[in-house]
């Protein structure tokens, strides 16, 4: 089974879940529940979109897995992360990791 | 019913009580530390002292959340409380900035009866008192959003 597949069967079972990246949570922890608009897997590059704001594209990708309820993407060899603005104050910005594991994790309740 | 104060959370009874709001009555069930709830400590804690009550509400409820920033408009904390300004969200709702929550832009929804809230008080977060009304809602419909105007 392709990553991605498994990526849209959790958002398919989940309602999406809040952003884990290596350096900690992006945003309030728990205060999340992000929608996947899209999925694109080529080669070993992963492109994911949350929200259509959040962009993540992972090289080397080694996992993709459900961890009790969280979706857990790695490790991997690179991931550059992309980020918009949710208000309207056309902020952006991203950061580069070199190693590690993002997750996706569902609320508790 | 004593004790019920305005939002229907009342943290100074314990058990079950049912409080009529606005319409049909809610139900009520407290927690805190005295009594465990359904709620694990990374979400009880964000609440004042530890305290909030469990509501399944008896009729549709609106309730309102600033968003911006890396805070999605559809998240899982919202207010009974209508935003009265950024700053004044922040110090309420006790935003720590690491969070990232611009508080520039306001959704609102409307949530059916029959929904299960948790409703309390927000905790202090650093320097930022909070005591503002915290809701936790764990599965947000995205259909309950109101149009803004």
């Amino acid at each position: 089974m392709l990553f991605a597949d498994i990526i849209q069967q959790w958002f398919k079972d989940e309602w999406g879940g809040g952003l884990v990246l290596p350096d900690g949570w992006y945003g309030r922890p728990y205060d999340s529940q992000l929608s996947l608009t899209s999925v694109a897997e080529s080669g070993d590059t992963l492109t994911l979109v949350l929200q259509k704001k959040l962009t993540l594209h992972f090289r080397g990708v080694k996992a993709v897995e459900r961890r009790n309820r969280d979706l857990v993407i790695g490790p991997f060899d690179r991931l550059r992360f992309e980020w918009e603005s949710f208000g309207d104050d056309g902020s952006h910005g991203a950061k580069d990791y070199q190693s590690g594991e993002a997750k996706i994790v569902v609320a508790p309740g | 019913m004593d004790g019920v104060v305005a939002g229907g959370v009342d943290m100074l009874s314990e058990g079950v009580d049912a409080v009529a709001a606005e319409g049909a009555a809610d139900t009520v069930v407290h927690f805190g530390p005295h009594m465990e709830g359904p709620l694990p400590e990374s979400i009880s804690s964000t609440f004042r002292g530890g305290s909030y009550a469990q509501v399944t509400l008896g009729s549709d409820t609106t309730l309102y959340r600033v968003y911006g920033g890396s805070a999605p408009e559809i998240g899982l904390f919202w207010s009974r409380t209508a935003p009265a300004g950024p700053l004044q969200s922040e110090i309420d709702l006790a935003l720590n900035p690491s969070w990232g929550n611009t508080a520039q832009n306001v959704a609102t929804i409307r949530v059916p009866a029959g929904t299960t809230i948790y409703d309390g008080f927000a905790a202090p977060q650093g320097s930022l008192l909070g005591g503002g009304s915290q809701v936790y809602i764990p599965k947000v419909n995205t259909g309950w959003v109101v149009p803004s105007q």
